[in-house]
């Protein structure tokens, strides 16, 4: 946790403080505010604020300089934040947004804590207690999944016309942002891109609100070990609903473990997902979506590198995801080589 | 994997920077602030005495080379290095169509398997993470 100026002349805290005044009343005032240090996309604050009527807890997400993945739209994020809000999705209330040299959201700061997939063993011990945790995200995501895509309004997102097309569409994007931020072609990126669009066909076909990192990381655990809010909806899309089901197993989070997220064995999580939509994925759509994924990942850390590298961002964690990158290399390396080098 | 590709005086000069911009701010303690003033000076120092290592540079160039079976020149261990992956590249994008069938063993196909497989197991060699368990 990192202390910042709690209210500033100018800047950021000033534009804040404004904010803070405007919604809770004139004689409302920071008195807390903290960076956190685990975002990765939007630069995230937790703040408190004295208003007439007691201390209200903020969570503050600020559009970064140079994020590395999603469009870093303030109004398509409270869209979304709303959206899901109204087909019972647990997430932060949303208290209002502002313009400005970066844009701004403030939401209420939800009780608890996020478990990372690093740690979720240690804070939840109990096998059973995280195989409800990840049954109940099985469940989440069944209900975003199944919600009427064509009565959402998510400008600028649109529904694509062919539901068969999603794979080819998501690797020509990502091959678009390969070839913006790379200096040198690096061999096994080459390869993925090119099974992704060689096999591009291998999609499920449907279509879904897709969150697309719907996982142990992104979620608000109360005391309980239920979840209290689905976090960080930037890189949402309308898109192949599998896609969320492979990230939430992504290797990258599991390692060497037997539980996805380190929480729940796949088949029982992809169980209770099919009770509540009547539908699982093939075993190749899958397979197609974590390839998809891993390569998606490794090229954010090229693009973030990059940023580095072009002084659109200070934050060193940026260059090194040049390095951090080589555990989903190796993913890659091995979801390619297990079978599906040519097949 | 990619970061020799990188401009090392840019990479150096940005760490200056963001210990300067971002780190030094949240500094209170005295020592700890001069350290950081200090490190950052030191980058600065490095930009024009430091290159990448241009031996392992020129190793990852030549493991392309073969791979791709054509020898390159580049006037730089940096610039070789990028022609021989663009080598490499094209033999990639004719994988899954070079023999018509579609199933991903176009010519080379051997070749840029065992050179991502290579890849992988020099960089392994390098590498130190864990940072982000921090």
């Amino acid at each position: 946790m990192t202390a910042v100026l709690v209210e500033q002349e100018s800047g950021f805290g000033a534009e804040l403080a404004g904010f803070v005044r405007e919604r809770f009343g004139p004689g409302a005032r920071i008195t807390e505010m903290d960076r956190r240090g685990e975002g990765w996309s939007w630069e995230t604050y937790l703040v408190a604020v004295e208003t007439a009527s007691g201390t209200v807890r903020l969570a503050v997400k600020r559009e970064p300089a140079d994020g590395i993945l999603g469009s870093y739209d303030v109004g398509l994020e409270v869209a979304l934040l709303e959206t899901a809000a109204a087909i019972g999705i647990p997430v932060p209330a949303v208290y209002g947004s502002r313009t400005g040299a970066r844009d701004f959201y403030v939401m209420e700061r939800v009780p608890g804590s996020v478990p990372m997939p690093w740690d979720v063993r240690k804070r939840i011990p109990d096998l059973d207690r995280r195989r409800a945790l990840g049954t109940e995200i099985a469940s989440i995501m069944a209900r975003l999944h199944t919600a009427d895509i064509r009565a959402m309004r998510l400008p600028p997102l649109e529904i694509p016309t062919d539901a068969a097309a999603t794979g080819a569409e998501e690797a020509a994007r990502w091959r678009r942002v390969y070839e913006e931020n790379r200096t040198v072609r690096i061999p096994l990126i080459d390869l993925a891109l090119a099974w992704l669009e060689a096999r591009a066909d291998h999609v499920s076909g449907r279509l879904a609100l897709v969150h697309n990192d719907l996982r142990i990381g992104n979620v608000i655990v109360d005391g309980d070990g239920s979840v209290a809010a689905v976090l960080d909806w930037e890189t949402a899309r309308f898109t192949d609903p599998a896609a969320d089901l492979a990230k939430f197993d992504i290797p990258t989070f599991r390692g060497r473990s037997p539980l996805a997220g380190q929480v729940i064995e796949m088949e029982r999580y992809l169980a209770a997902y099919a009770d509540l939509t009547g539908w699982r994925p093939e075993e190749r759509a899958l397979r197609y979506w974590t390839c998809m994924e891993l390569t998606k990942g490794i090229i954010g850390s090229i693009k973030a590198s990059k940023s580095f590298e072009r002084g659109t961002t200070a934050d060193v964690r940026y260059l090194n995801m040049a390095y951090q990158m080589h555990h989903a290399l190796r993913w890659l390396l091995e979801t390619l080589r297990d079978g599906e080098w040519g097949d | 994997m990619t970061l020799h590709s990188m401009s090392l005086p840019a990479v150096l000069a940005g760490v200056a920077r963001a210990l300067r911009e971002e780190v030094l701010p949240q500094v209170t303690d005295d020592y700890a602030r001069m350290q950081v003033k200090a490190i950052a000076e030191l980058m600065g120092n490095l930009v024009p005495r430091v290159t990448w290592d241009t031996g392992l540079v020129a190793a990852t160039a030549e493991r392309s080379e073969a791979a791709a079976g054509a020898q390159v020149r580049g006037e730089t261990p940096e610039e070789r290095l990028r022609l021989a992956r663009e080598a490499v590249g094209a033999l990639v994008d004719g994988l899954y169509d070079g023999d018509g069938d579609g199933d991903g063993d176009g010519v080379g196909a051997a070749a840029v398997r065992a050179l991502v497989e290579a890849e992988f197991t020099a960089e392994e060699e390098l590498v130190t993470t864990g940072s982000l368990k921090a």
